[in-house]
C-alpha cells in the first residue's frame, strides 16, 4: 500500500507543478508580448530612445525567464527566440527597416511558446 | 560531455526508482501492462540522454506519471476483477482431461508448433502425457501431467477473492445451494469471506477463508 500512496502523491505533485510551470509560462510569455507590442507602437511614433529603454528592460526580462524555462522548454525552441530578444535594441539603435517584422515575428513565436505549455485539445493531440 | 554524464546517472537512479516502485512482480514474468510500461520506460529514458536540448524533466515526467499509473492501476485490478480480466486477461484452458481446445489454440492464435514448444519448455516431449494445460495471463504454459491412475483436472476456480465465479460454476455443474453447502460443511457463512475455492462437482477440492489464509482440503461425496 506505501507503493500505492507514494505514486498517488507522486503523480498529484506531477500534476501541481506542471500546472504551475503552465501558468507560469502564461504569464510570463503574456507579459512579454506585450511589451513588445509597446516596443513597436514606441517605434511607429518615432520614440525610439524610449523604445530603446523598453528594448533593454525586455531583453534582460526575457534572460530571467529563459534559463529557469529551458528546465520545462526545449531548448532549440528557446535559442531561436533568445537571437530575436538579443537583436531588438540593436535594430532600434540602427533603425532597421525590418524592425516591425522582427517584433511581429517575435511575437507570434512567443504566443507559440505559450501555447505549447497551455495544455489544449490541439496541443495535447 | 560532463552534462551527459551527470543526466545518465539522473536517469539510471530514476529507472531504477521506478522499477523499484513497481515492486518484485516486475522483475518477475510480466504482465500485459507492466511490459508495455517497461518498454516505454526504456524508450523515453533515451530521450534526454540522445539530445541535451531536451530537458531532463521531459523524460522524468513521463517515466514517473507512467510508473505511477501501473502501480494505481495494479492496486485498482487488486479490487475489481473486472478490471483485472480487461487489463490483464484471464488464463485459458489449453488442453483439458487430455484434449486440445482448438478453439482456444485459434482464440489466443497459438500455432501446434507454439504448443509443442511451449510443452517441451516444461519437459514435456509427448503431449499424450498432458492431463491440463493451462496458458497464463503473462503467457507462460503451466502443464499438469496425468498420472498413473489416469488423473483428472484440477478443480476450477469456484469462489475468487469473495466473488463465486458463476461461469466456473455452471461448468463444473455446481449450484448456489451445492456451494453454500460446502461453505456451510466448513463453517463459513458467506463466499464474501472465502478468499478462494476450488471445487469440482462432487465438492472435492481445497480453500482458503479471508481471516486465517489456511488451506483447508474439501472432502466432497465419494
Amino acid at each position: 500500500m506505501t507503493r500505492t500512496w507514494l505514486s498517488i502523491g507522486l503523480i498529484c505533485s506531477l500534476a501541481v507543478i506542471s500546472v504551475l510551470s503552465g501558468v507560469w509560462v502564461n504569464s510570463r510569455c503574456g507579459k512579454m508580448m506585450n511589451e513588445l507590442e509597446d516596443i513597436l507602437t514606441l517605434a511607429e511614433e518615432d520614440r525610439t530612445d524610449e523604445a530603446v529603454r523598453a528594448a533593454r528592460q525586455l531583453e534582460e526580462e526575457w534572460e530571467d525567464f529563459r534559463r529557469p524555462a529551458s528546465v520545462i522548454v526545449n531548448n532549440s525552441k528557446l535559442g531561436e527566440l533568445d537571437r530575436g530578444y538579443a537583436g531588438i535594441e540593436y535594430a532600434l539603435e540602427a533603425e532597421h527597416h525590418e524592425l516591425a517584422q522582427l517584433i511581429t515575428e517575435l511575437i507570434h513565436m512567443t504566443q507559440l511558446l505559450r501555447d505549447g505549455e497551455t495544455p489544449g485539445l490541439y496541443t495535447v493531440l | 560531455m560532463s552534462i551527459i554524464l551527470i543526466r545518465s546517472v539522473i536517469l539510471y537512479l530514476l529507472v531504477v526508482f521506478a522499477v523499484r516502485l513497481m515492486g518484485k512482480r516486475q522483475l518477475g514474468e510480466l504482465q500485459p501492462s507492466e511490459l508495455v510500461i517497461t518498454i516505454l520506460v526504456s524508450n523515453i529514458a533515451t530521450l534526454p540522454l540522445e539530445d541535451p536540448d531536451i530537458p531532463v524533466i521531459v523524460g522524468v515526467t513521463p517515466i514517473l506519471s507512467l510508473v505511477c499509473c501501473e502501480v494505481i492501476v495494479s492496486q485498482l485490478i487488486l479490487r475489481s476483477q473486472r478490471l483485472r480480466r480487461l487489463i490483464s486477461g484471464s488464463p485459458k484452458v489449453m488442453i483439458s482431461n487430455g484434449c486440445i481446445n482448438i478453439d482456444i489454440m485459434r482464440e489466443l492464435r497459438f500455432s501446434v508448433d507454439d504448443l509443442m514448444t511451449a510443452l517441451r519448455a516444461k519437459d514435456v516431449f509427448s503431449p499424450e502425457d498432458v492431463q491440463y494445460a493451462v496458458v497464463e495471463t503473462n503467457g507462460s504454459v503451466s502443464v499438469l501431467l496425468k498420472s498413473d491412475s489416469g488423473g483428472s483436472d484440477p478443480p476450477p476456480m469456484i469462489i475468487s477473492d469473495g466473488v463465486v465465479q458463476e461461469k466456473a460454476a455452471q461448468d463444473c455443474g455446481l449450484t448456489a445451494k451445492g456451494i453454500e453447502r460446502i461453505l456451510k460443511n466448513n463453517g463459513i457463512r458467506s463466499p464474501e469471506s472465502v478468499l478462494f475455492l476450488a471445487a469440482d462437482s462432487s465438492g472435492n477440492g481445497f480453500m482458503a477463508d479471508k481471516k486465517s489464509g489456511r488451506m483447508v482440503r474439501l472432502e466432497g461425496k465419494k
